[in-house]
């Protein structure tokens, strides 16, 4: 992930630049996961060549294996490659700032409208239609998987385990890391 | 005290199961603050997740913020967004540390591979948690069913949050 071709433009990126050009992916990216890759893209490789098109897909590689958003791994990695453990706080200081800013706002709108009944009307409708977005999730995330039995046998083991007994669901994530790694063998991704 | 500590580990919780930006969390989220603690009401929980996935950012540093906000006021909010970024940020820096030396792609992709049964599982259920908690009858149980096959054909071109505010709205038209 280092390359010394893009190091001698990069001495003298600001940490200021490298905070102000996350600040940007990270508001114009609704919804956050895979829909800042192109912004992403855009805004480092495009625009400004801080990174080469390998790079990129390093780091957004590297950025799915590890939980957190694609979008705050992504900038870690690309800020900490730049300008070190400064440019890494700079980097997701600004990915996360906008996001928090704009939630706090309309937090602080919502609570105090939350009981009127036409907002909660409107939030009947929207949470109706996020079951929907995550069912889409289902769909998406089911297609990008290499499906074979082994993959789906341990889903539906999962999907028991959490349905039947009602364990915390952290445990999914647990069962498919430790039995995941002993039963995809080495060699084969 | 105990408030914020309790607050921290939640998230911090719900921050190693966030993959991908984190829509795999909602189950988790639900569990630790609904069932778990208690600090939010099944309807304020929907509210928070539907406008975590509404705004830019991640849903889960989103209903971090929020929850974090509702429980604690601003220091909460920041709390809790710091908390659901501690475990990928510790990870992480534990790869830097060690095996990115070994520069080992094939090993990466082994543990991607690994867990993706577990967050099909934790999307799959949150379909049933979020469900039980926004779906209560034929009227919302067919707006998700439309929200779904909008954004399948046309989630392209028209982006998903205006497919879900044109379901809030509809919403105002039905409920009100």
């Amino acid at each position: 992930m280092s390359e010394t071709k893009t190091r001698r433009a990069e001495a003298t990126i600001s940490l200021w630049e490298i905070f102000w050009v996350f600040f940007r992916i990270g508001l114009f990216t609704f919804g956050g996961g895979f829909a800042m890759l192109p912004v992403l893209s855009h805004e480092l490789y495009t625009k400004r060549k801080w990174i080469d098109k390998e790079e990129l897909t390093d780091i957004v590689s590297v950025s799915t294996v590890f939980p957190g958003a694609i979008a705050v791994n992504s900038a870690f990695l690309q800020g900490l490659r730049m300008r070190g453990v400064p440019g890494m706080i700079a980097a997701v200081t600004g990915i996360v700032t906008p996001s928090i800013i704009v939630i706090l706002l309309i937090g602080m709108f919502l609570f105090r409208f939350a009981s009127l009944h036409t907002v909660q009307a409107f939030f009947k409708g929207a949470g109706a239609a996020i079951t929907g977005q995550i069912a889409y999730a289902v769909y998406v995330f089911g297609r990008g998987t290499r499906l074979n039995l082994r993959t789906i046998g341990l889903t539906v083991v999962i999907l028991v385990v959490l349905f039947v007994f009602k364990v915390h669901p952290i445990v999914a994530i647990l069962i498919s890391g430790t039995v995941g790694m002993l039963i995809f063998p080495k060699g084969e991704s | 005290m105990g408030m914020l500590f309790h607050l921290f580990t939640s998230f911090f919780l719900i921050g190693i199961s966030a993959y991908g930006g984190g829509i795999a969390t909602i189950a988790l989220i639900q569990y630790e603050i609904v069932s778990v603690h208690g600090w939010l009401t099944a309807t304020q929980m929907r509210d928070v997740i539907t406008i975590a996935q509404m705004t830019p950012g991640p849903i889960a540093i989103n209903s971090a913020t929020l929850t974090g906000y509702r429980i604690c006021g601003i220091g909460g909010a920041l709390l809790a967004s710091l908390a659901v970024l501690t475990p990928g940020i510790l990870l992480l820096i534990a790869y830097i540390l060690t095996v990115s030396r070994l520069r080992s792609k094939e090993s990466l992709n082994r543990v991607k591979m690994s867990l993706h049964p577990g967050i099909i599982a934790l999307i799959i259920y949150s379909v049933y948690t979020f469900g039980s908690i926004s779906i209560d009858g034929f009227a919302t149980g067919g707006i998700a069913a439309a929200a779904f096959f909008a954004i399948l054909f046309i989630g392209r071109r028209v982006h998903p949050v205006l497919i879900i505010i044109a379901a809030g709205l509809l919403g105002i038209a039905i409920f009100h």
